[in-house]
């Protein structure tokens, strides 16, 4: 975070720039010296150089030539990222669709293309792919086909199918997919019933053709998860993301309400909305504050911490995804996959040069539970 | 190139906008083309179908007839076409 209360206000500025509800100012803020090496160095942690451009281009920020240069440049590396991973979704969206598969874009390009004023506001470093669970083997397949490496082995066979979230793929020029059969790990991804956001689509056109994604609601649901769930503290730009959609989209909040109630989203929807109400200074419409479901009960608060709070450093998600599995024999399998995976996974969980071990991998829980005696 | 024939940038390019610079991509093409200055201009303009008298004739309006202008624009709307970045527009349609 910014130290001063200009440098907040500005930083503050700058990730709501354009949202309905925010009043542009009539000051323009300059930056010096140390002010603007913690303000650039926040821009591109948080990802927000296109908004601080348009802040630039809005006449919201005075900014000398070299600092605009340097704004500039950042911007430019990131915008070629964002064209080099736009060009294999076009690419990956005709692969799949000969292969017969569904498939979702999430995240980055769907906002960029959609609800965001201009593309360039909202940059991205990855692919964001979401399939049909039944669909998982068939996805990672194809991947490997078209030239992609899955960066990490399954625990043991069928557990990304059964209790994961993603699988990272990379490609031959280094361009990033992660693979989604949910939206998040843990708990709430094993909450969720994913297959029904495939009756949640929209598409949008890219390169000459139609990619799929999830429709207002579902974009809304999304960056709810990743900006509550995904860092501790939430980024600024996920934070935007769902201003963005509460302001701009087409949300149907009952949609939500059910959402929120069967899937024990709750505390994350309020947690994600106060966040980005909050760090943006925007109010959200009442239909927005009312429709994110009942109160949690403990057990989805609990879950949230897990998440939130010291405990995601020490197994809290893990922890709370135990909880979350149903039956003995599905939460058996869980832990005794984690426990005592195959030997490929630890290949590709060591550090370089290092030997798989067992031993080692034990020692992370002992930690966690000596932490918290 | 007939200065009658309407361009309209193609479908299947990727773009963004930095600055006063247009990055531009198309899959199956490992290359990013930059545009700036004038050609960053006609790019934008060729957002809706334009023939290239008519971008001649606004650029003349915007910043004044200069010789050459006219073989220059001819020059940049060829070379955009030859590398697929622009599409032509038959007559009739918007």
């Amino acid at each position: 975070m910014l130290e001063t209360a200009t440098q907040r206000h500005v930083q503050r500025l700058v990730a709501g720039l354009g949202l309905p509800g925010t009043a542009g100012e009539a000051e323009s803020y300059a930056l010096a010296g140390l002010e603007w090496r913690r303000f650039f160095g926040m821009v591109g942690r948080q990802r927000l150089n296109g908004l601080a451009l348009a802040a630039v281009e809005a006449g919201q920020l005075d900014l000398a030539d070299w600092q605009l240069q340097s704004l500039l440049e950042l911007q430019r590396e990131a915008m070629i990222r964002a064209l080099t991973l736009e060009r294999t979704l076009v690419s990956l969206a005709a692969s799949f669709e000969s292969a017969g598969l569904d498939v979702i874009v999430l995240k980055g390009p769907a906002l960029a293309h959609t609800l965001y004023p201009d593309p360039a506001w909202r940059p991205f470093g990855d692919l964001d792919l979401l399939v049909r669970t039944d669909d998982w083997d068939d996805a990672c397949a194809l991947l490997s086909d078209v030239g992609f490496t899955r960066r990490y082995r399954e625990p043991r066979p069928g557990f990304s199918k059964r209790f994961g979230h993603t699988a990272l793929h990379i490609g031959e020029d280094g361009v990033e997919v992660d693979l989604h059969r949910t939206l998040v790990a843990g708990p709430f991804g094993l909450w969720m019933e994913p297959e029904e956001l495939f009756d949640h689509i929209d598409t949008f056109r890219l390169g000459g053709r139609t990619i799929r994604r999830l429709d207002d609601s579902g974009l809304f649901l999304n960056a709810c998860v990743h900006a509550s769930l995904g860092f501790k503290p939430p980024l600024l730009l996920p934070l935007r993301d769902v201003a963005q959609t509460v302001m701009t989209g087409d949300v149907d909040w009952n949609v939500i309400r059910d959402w929120s109630g069967r899937w024990r989203l709750s505390a994350v929807l309020q947690h994600a909305c106060s966040a980005a109400s909050e760090s943006l200074d925007v109010t959200f419409p009442e239909q927005a504050r009312t429709s994110l479901g009942p109160l949690p009960g403990r057990r989805e608060r609990r879950a949230l911490e897990a998440y939130t709070t010291e405990r995601r450093s020490r197994g809290g998600k893990a922890l709370a995804a135990i909880q979350a599995i149903p039956g003995w024999r599905g939460k058996i399998a869980y832990v005794s996959a984690l426990l005592v995976p195959r030997r490929e996974f630890l290949q590709t969980q060591a550090a370089e040069g290092a030997a798989p071990s067992y031993l080692r991998r034990w020692l992370t829980p002992i930690r966690w539970l000596a932490r918290r005696s | 190139m007939s200065s009658a024939r309407r361009l309209r940038q193609s479908e299947c390019v990727l773009s963004r906008t930095v600055g006063s610079e247009v990055l531009l991509s198309r899959p199956g093409h490992q290359d990013i083309d930059v545009l700036s200055g004038p050609a960053s201009v006609v790019w934008h303009m060729l957002a809706t179908p334009r023939s290239q008298a008519g971008i001649t004739r606004l650029l003349g309006e915007a910043y004044g007839s200069e010789p050459g202008l006219e073989q220059g624009i001819r020059v940049l709307l060829r070379s955009l076409s030859e590398r697929g970045l622009l599409e032509e527009i038959a007559d009739g349609h918007a």
